[in-house]
C-alpha cells in the first residue's frame, strides 16, 4: 500500500514495488485519473493493483480505505505512508488551521495507517514514511512542513520501538529536493532546484525514482535488523558545508 | 471564431431545482472543511471573500463533495469546464484571460454578479469568484457526467 501513489514519488514508489514483484494498493487523494492509470500500470506488470481514495489525516476515511482494501487483500506486506501536503508561508504568518492540516496530513497519518494496517500486517512487514530535509533545516516557508516531517521522524522511531516485537519494521527515508509536480508550488522553484544540484557532492538533480530506489532498499529482507532509521537521499546535500 | 467556440455548450446549464437538490449536502461539507454552523453558509456566500476559505479549504471541500455524491471532480475542472472547446490560447494569455476567456467565464459561472469579474483577470485569480452556488452547480454537472459515463459503460461506450 503506497499512499500518495498517484504522483510524483509516490508513484515511482509504487512502479518500483510493482516491477520488483509487489501487489500495489494505490492510495490518492484527487487525482482520480492518475490514480487509475497508475493502477492499470502496474496491471499491465502483470500484479494485482486497485485505486483507493482517501484523506489519509482522517481516521474515518483511513477506516473505509481498509475495508475497500480487505475487499481484495488479506495480508499487508508493505506499506508506504507518502501522501503529504502543506502550506508554504513564514512561520509568522501562519495559523492553527496551517498546523493541524500540516501535522494531520504528514504526521498523523502514519499513525493512523499504522492502527489500521496492524492487524494485517504479519512478522517481516514494513512501514516506511517519507519525510524531507526540511525535517532537519531550516528553509523558508518550509516552517510548519518541516515541524510535521520532523514529527514524522519521532513518530517512525517510535512505532519502530513498539512493532519491533511483532517484527514489524518502521523506518523513514528522507529525500532532498526532488524534481515533482509538487514542486511547482514554490514560486522559486528553478532556484531550489538549481542551488541544490550546485551544493550537492553527487551535482545532480533527485528525480523520483532515486526516493523509490532507497525504499526498495528498506524493503529488501537484506535490511531485516534496520528499524527506527531515517535513511537520507540527497546526493550528500546535507552533510557538505 | 466559430459562433461554436463563443457559445457554451447547453449540457452545462443548470437550473435552480437542479442546485436546490443538491444545496443541504453542498452546504454541509462546505461548513465541515471550514469549521463553521451550517447556519453561517448561504447559496450566494463567497468562499474566499465571506467564509475565509484558502487553497487548502478548496481540496478538503473537493474531497467530501466527491465521497458525499459518489462524484469525481477533475483537478482545475471549473476553468476547464469554462474554457469548454475554446482553444487554450483563446481563452488566457501568459495566466491572463482574454475578452472571449473572460465572456466565457461570466457566462459559466452566471451565478456571480457581474461586478465581481475583474478586468484583467488572472486565472489564478477565478476561484476568488466561487460561491457556494458555484460548488453545487460543480456538483450537478458531475453527477450528470458520472451518469453519463455509466450509461455509456452499459452500453459498452467507453468513458469520454
Amino acid at each position: 500500500m503506497v499512499t500518495g501513489a498517484s504522483r510524483g514519488i509516490g508513484r515511482a514508489i509504487a512502479r518500483k514495488l510493482a516491477s520488483a514483484g509487489a501487489d500495489v494498493a494505490a492510495i490518492y487523494y484527487l487525482s482520480h485519473a492518475a490514480a487509475e492509470s497508475l493502477s492499470a500500470e502496474v496491471r499491465a506488470l502483470g500484479r494485482r493493483s486497485i485505486a483507493i481514495q482517501a484523506n489519509v489525516a482522517s481516521p474515518e476515511s483511513i477506516g473505509e480505505a481498509f475495508e475497500t482494501f480487505r475487499r481484495d487483500f488479506d495480508r499487508l506486506d508493505i506499506l508506504v505512508s507518502n501522501a503529504a501536503s502543506g502550506v508554504l508561508r513564514p512561520a509568522m504568518e501562519l495559523s492553527l488551521k496551517h498546523w493541524r492540516w500540516c501535522l494531520e496530513t504528514n504526521a498523523l497519518a502514519l499513525n493512523l495507517l499504522a492502527q489500521a494496517a496492524a492487524p494485517l500486517l504479519g512478522r517481516d512487514s514494513r512501514i516506511i514514511a517519507i519525510s524531507r530535509l526540511g525535517a532537519r533545516r531550516a528553509m523558508p516557508g518550509y516552517a510548519f512542513v518541516g515541524a510535521s516531517k520532523a514529527a514524522l521522524e519521532a513518530l517512525v522511531r517510535s512505532l519502530a520501538q513498539e512493532l519491533g516485537p511483532r517484527g514489524i519494521r518502521v523506518n523513514a527515508v528522507s529525500a532532498g529536493v526532488v524534481d515533482t509536480d509538487a514542486l511547482q508550488a514554490f514560486p522559486n522553484r528553478e532556484e531550489i532546484l538549481s542551488e541544490f544540484e550546485r551544493r550537492a557532492p553527487m551535482a545532480a538533480r533527485l528525480a523520483p525514482e532515486d526516493v523509490a530506489d532507497a525504499v526498495y532498499l528498506l524493503a529488501l529482507p537484506e535490511a531485516g535488523m534496520v528499524t527506527g532509521h531515517t535513511l537520507v537521499v540527497d546526493g550528500g546535500y546535507s552533510v557538505s558545508g | 471564431m466559430s459562433e461554436k467556440a463563443e457559445r457554451m455548450s447547453e449540457d452545462h446549464v443548470v437550473t435552480k431545482d437542479e442546485v436546490s437538490a443538491v444545496y443541504p449536502e453542498v452546504a454541509k461539507a462546505i461548513a465541515e472543511a471550514l469549521g463553521r454552523d451550517a447556519d453561517d453558509i448561504e447559496l450566494e456566500s463567497r468562499l474566499v471573500g465571506d467564509l475565509n476559505a484558502e487553497s487548502i479549504d478548496f481540496l478538503d471541500i473537493v474531497f467530501r463533495l466527491e465521497r458525499a455524491f459518489r462524484i469525481k471532480i477533475p483537478r482545475g475542472e471549473i476553468v476547464q469546464d469554462a474554457r469548454g472547446d475554446l482553444p487554450e490560447e483563446e481563452f488566457a494569455v501568459k495566466g491572463c484571460l482574454t475578452e472571449v476567456g473572460l465572456a466565457r467565464l461570466r457566462e459559466y459561472l452566471d451565478e456571480i454578479p457581474l461586478e465581481n469579474f475583474r478586468h484583467p483577470m488572472r486565472v489564478s485569480e477565478v476561484p476568488l469568484l466561487f460561491t457556494v452556488e458555484t460548488f453545487a452547480k460543480l456538483v450537478v454537472r458531475a453527477r450528470r457526467q458520472g451518469a453519463a459515463e455509466k450509461e455509456g459503460q452499459d452500453h459498452g461506450f467507453p468513458p469520454r
